[in-house]
């Protein structure tokens, strides 16, 4: 009896702590869940990503001042600048140059619309100026963590395969 | 500011580089005293280039553990291992792009906090739930409007984390909660 008694705090204990359990990482994020977070508490990978990318992304701004055009080309540009990236360090994947041709030139259209032959070309000259620094950020990343960066190509990849959407700008393919 | 520090930084540069060439065209017959002269010329232009990058980059190191607002945003983690950055609209998990979490708390690149629909392919529910929710925070009176998250709340509902400021050059925000009801387009806004 008094073994039983001694038992019910833990086992009270347990029931609190099985929601908080069972929440897992994926579980998406409340109102109080979601915290801010400072720089010292992101890695140096992740760091490295918004580091480059924001100098692009605030650098083409002035480029192409519509918004609507800008986000999906930003976008788009992180998505094949990261797979370039797996395709070129990452064993188990390579690039299909035709479809990474096909899909940058269909990302840059919509920013072309209306322009001038001299205006845009500038605007191609500059917005593959940008995937470049896009594609030196995500070489960085994977020379600061080559298992996590190849673990998260195969994830990327995976993901956009299964993505109707997402094989839109697919441009890896498994290494023969 | 900033741009007058890189410019002190680069006049200083320019006279660290500048300042012993005149040395240098001089008549090979340099006395001990003149190569004096030029390795002082030199130190000077070393200490000038050194206070120069120290100007340039002593605002920076202050708040390096800060998040510039203008670039990021407000970085928010809404899982362990997982972050994200409004102004990029993108997220991260384990220090690595995430499809996933960027679908999920953002959307597509589509949405209309990228100022409209400039592509077609992503995440139609949140992306629904997203422009629905800035645009009736609009006609709400509210201003200045940054999508802080969205994500779904129920198998009914997504809720939509909006920040809205007085004036766009204003740090203060108001923080609001707009819940999302899929089937019937409804709104719910609650201020936190």
């Amino acid at each position: 009896m008094h073994r039983t008694l001694t038992l019910i705090p833990a086992l009270v204990a347990l029931v609190l702590a099985c929601p908080v359990a069972a929440q897992s990482a994926e579980a998406p994020a409340t109102a109080s869940a979601t915290r801010k977070i400072s720089r010292a508490e992101t890695t140096l990978s992740t760091r490295i990503a918004v580091a480059v990318n924001g100098h692009v992304l605030e650098d083409l701004k002035p480029v192409i001042t519509d918004q609507a055009k800008l986000g999906p080309l930003f976008m788009r540009m992180v998505l094949v600048a990261k797979q370039e990236a797996v395709g070129a360090n990452c064993a188990a994947y390579s690039v299909d140059r035709k479809r990474q041709v096909a899909t940058m030139l269909g990302s840059i259209a919509p920013a072309l619309e209306g322009l001038e032959q001299d205006k845009a070309q500038s605007t191609i000259n500059q917005v593959l100026r940008h995937y470049h620094t896009m594609l030196g950020g995500a070489l960085a990343q994977h020379a600061a963590d080559p298992d996590g960066f190849c673990a998260a190509g195969k994830d990327l990849y995976e993901r956009l395969s299964a993505d109707a959407d997402g094989d839109k700008v697919l441009i890896l393919t498994p290494a023969a | 500011m900033q741009r007058t520090a890189i410019t002190a930084a680069t006049l200083a540069l320019l006279a660290s580089t500048l300042a012993p060439m005149p040395a240098i065209a001089q008549d090979e017959r340099r006395s001990d005293e003149d190569k004096k002269d030029n390795t002082a010329a030199v130190v000077a232009g070393i200490a000038a280039l050194g206070m120069g990058i120290a100007i340039a980059t002593a605002g920076r190191d202050k708040d390096k553990n800060q998040w510039h607002g203008d670039r990021y945003g407000d970085p928010f983690a809404p899982a362990r291992n997982v972050e994200c950055f409004p102004h990029q609209r993108t997220c991260y998990e384990r220090g690595h792009y995430s499809y996933n979490w960027t679908q999920r708390i953002f959307g597509s690149g589509s949405g209309s906090d990228w100022g409209g629909s400039g592509g077609s392919w992503g995440n139609g529910d949140l992306d629904r739930a997203r422009r629905e929710c800035v645009g009736r925070a609009r006609d709400r009176g509210l201003r200045n409007i940054n999508v802080e998250s969205s994500q779904p709340h129920d198998s009914r509902h997504a809720r939509v984390y909006l920040q809205a400021r007085r004036s766009s050059v204003t740090a203060n925000y108001d923080r609001w909660r707009c819940e999302y009801t899929y089937s019937s387009g409804r709104t719910d806004f609650k201020k936190l």
